[in-house]
């Protein structure tokens, strides 16, 4: 576009903003939208519909995973000792598509050590002490739909629930041990380049009767309290859109 | 059954030569025998003694009718001979013209109603023959069926004698009293032995109460004694105060929770320990002091003699940490500190 063009487009737009439209000067501010758009379309070299295109992400990320819950308690006349999952850091990748209106799937593996806690108490509830108790390591698949709940310039939400493949393996005697479970949770995206770039923080709650220790799938004996076990995940990591 | 030392019908001359020990019958504890010189032996039988053969008064008990009384007492034979890592064998020799409390070199078993016998109210009192290095060589069983009936089909009326039985022989091998167990008390009713109390805890259990098989603190304690092996393990270690004085009498629990494994000891005068007889596993342990009904006076041996000596002003604490017990291994230097 020529400078006396621009100029011409200029002019247009001020006479659009002071005097009340008429139908010629809707026209040309619409000749000025264009004219933007395609200035902008020059400068970045990208197709401005290239947004939407963007469906897939892939992310890696890194947190830490910690018990939510108690697995089980197992009482004598001399101590109580409970039974937790512990916290470990954690590291794992999510790829993600959108597929309908805000709907989309999201895959996601994620794996830590949080190992096994023994909290030991009186019958009295005094005199409490937690030890380590055992090795545990943990790694989980899920599959989850995800909701879009904003899409901001600055900032996307999603929500998500689905199914998860939990497998734990330890240091004792039968403590490998695999169960389906549900993962919940959200997070917050903030792209950094063009879109095409982010970084994002998630929340997660796994919740899965994967067992501890060889207790029958986490069952202590003779004494059932709470056979799931639930693990609270939170994580940051950067991805990209393709 | 309470534990005490007795010298009915022993003559002074058998005194001179042996240590006679009548234990009364009170965390597993092997039976202690204290010398004068303040040894410390624990009281065992040689393996080559196995089987010990027990022979039963005529009759056995009179409230009990069809040989179910003799049912009761093999059955309780057979329980303590059927531990798995334990040489201890039991067996029935018959009915015989028999007395508890004389040196005859029979072990005997009998039912008195005999009056004029002063038992304290004791339902059963063991005498162990032992010498200066804790070897037993004979050991007798007088139950007071003067004072107490017995039944075994566990009504109401009387004691179950199985029950009675097996914790008498518990004795016999050289158990002492153990503090594994507690008192349940319900409404405003007279408190009960707790059912998973063990079979060696120095309170008896009343009319319908059963306690016909081992808990883990009794097998332990046996195989402890009587090891055939190295299926079972062990944990050991000290107990002290922060300044690090010994405690003497500290109940040292250990606990695995996968099978439900809950065993005791009591440390000795230097605060020593030992938990043997321990299946494979992972434990975690507390240690607390006596209480009671299962307080050093519950108990023979050295926590009778020196009771005056038994710390039981401290704080219960557990060890930081769990202890690994490997099938015929003894996890050493586990070591306590209480305040």
């Amino acid at each position: 576009m020529s400078t006396v063009s621009r100029l011409i487009v200029a002019a247009l737009v001020v006479v659009g903003l002071v005097v009340v439209s008429p139908a010629w000067a809707q026209e040309a501010q619409e000749e000025v939208e264009e004219v933007r758009q395609a200035e902008a379309q020059e400068e970045s070299g990208e197709d401005p519909t290239e947004k939407e295109a963007r469906l897939w992400a892939a992310s890696f990320f890194g947190g830490n995973m910690s018990a939510g819950n108690p697995v089980g308690t197992v009482e004598n006349p001399f101590f109580n000792t409970t039974f937790k999952t512990g916290s470990s850091s954690m590291w794992g990748f999510r790829v993600s598509r959108m597929m309908w209106w805000r709907l989309g799937a999201e895959g996601e593996f994620g794996r830590g050590s949080p190992g096994v806690k023994a909290i030991l108490t009186s019958p009295g509830g005094g005199d409490l002490t937690e030890i380590d108790y055992a090795d545990l390591d943990m790694s989980y698949f899920s599959g989850s739909v995800i909701f879009e709940a904003a899409n901001g310039r600055w900032v996307r939400a999603f929500l998500n629930f689905g199914l998860a493949g939990v497998f734990v393996s330890g240091d004792r005697e039968d403590s490998d041990n695999a169960a389906l479970g549900i993962i919940f949770g959200g997070g917050v995206e903030v792209p950094i380049i063009e879109d095409r770039f982010f970084v994002r923080a998630d929340v997660r709650g796994l919740r899965a009767d994967f067992g501890l220790l060889g207790l029958d799938r986490g069952q202590l004996v003779g004494l059932e309290v709470d056979s799931l076990s639930t693990n609270a995940i939170w994580t940051i990591g950067a991805g990209f859109r393709f | 059954m309470n534990a005490r030392i007795l010298n009915r019908r022993f003559s002074l001359g058998l005194l001179i030569a042996l240590c006679v020990i009548a234990a009364p019958v009170s965390a597993y504890v092997p039976l202690t025998v204290s010398f004068s010189d303040g040894e410390a032996v624990i009281a065992h039988w040689r393996d080559s003694a196995f089987p010990v053969t027990v022979v039963a008064s005529e009759g056995l008990s009179p409230d009990i009718g069809g040989g179910r009384d003799v049912e009761a007492l093999q059955s309780a034979l057979n329980t303590w001979s059927s531990v798995d890592g334990s040489n201890a064998r039991l067996r029935y020799g018959g009915e015989g013209d028999v007395q508890a409390g004389i040196i005859d070199g029979i072990n005997a078993i009998e039912f008195t109603t005999a009056p004029g016998l002063d038992l304290s109210g004791a339902i059963t009192v063991s005498y162990l023959l032992i010498d200066d290095d804790g070897v037993i060589s004979e050991a007798d069983i007088l139950v007071n069926n003067r004072r107490y009936t017995f039944n075994t089909d566990g009504g109401n009326v009387g004691l179950d004698l199985e029950t009675a039985l097996l914790r008498e022989l518990g004795h016999l091998l050289g158990l002492d009293s153990s503090p594994i167990g507690e008192m349940e008390f319900s409404g405003g009713q007279q408190a009960t032995v707790a059912d998973d109390s063990a079979v060696m805890y120095p309170v008896p259990r009343g009319p319908t109460q059963l306690a016909r098989s081992l808990t883990e603190d009794d097998k332990a304690a046996v195989a402890a004694i009587y090891s055939n092996g190295s299926s079972r393990g062990s944990i050991s270690g000290r107990v002290t105060t922060q300044s690090g004085i010994p405690v003497f009498g500290a109940h040292v629990v250990v606990f695995e929770p996968v099978d439900q494994v809950l065993v005791g000891a009591v440390t000795l005068p230097d605060g020593t320990y030992t938990v043997g007889g321990l299946p494979p596993g992972r434990y975690v342990m507390r240690v607390e002091p006596l209480e009671s009904p299962a307080d050093a006076s519950s108990l023979g041996g050295i926590y009778s003699t020196l009771s005056d000596l038994v710390n039981s002003s401290f704080r219960p604490a557990f060890l930081e940490r769990y202890v690994d017990v490997v099938a015929g291994s003894e996890a050493g230097g586990v070591n306590l500190e209480v305040q």
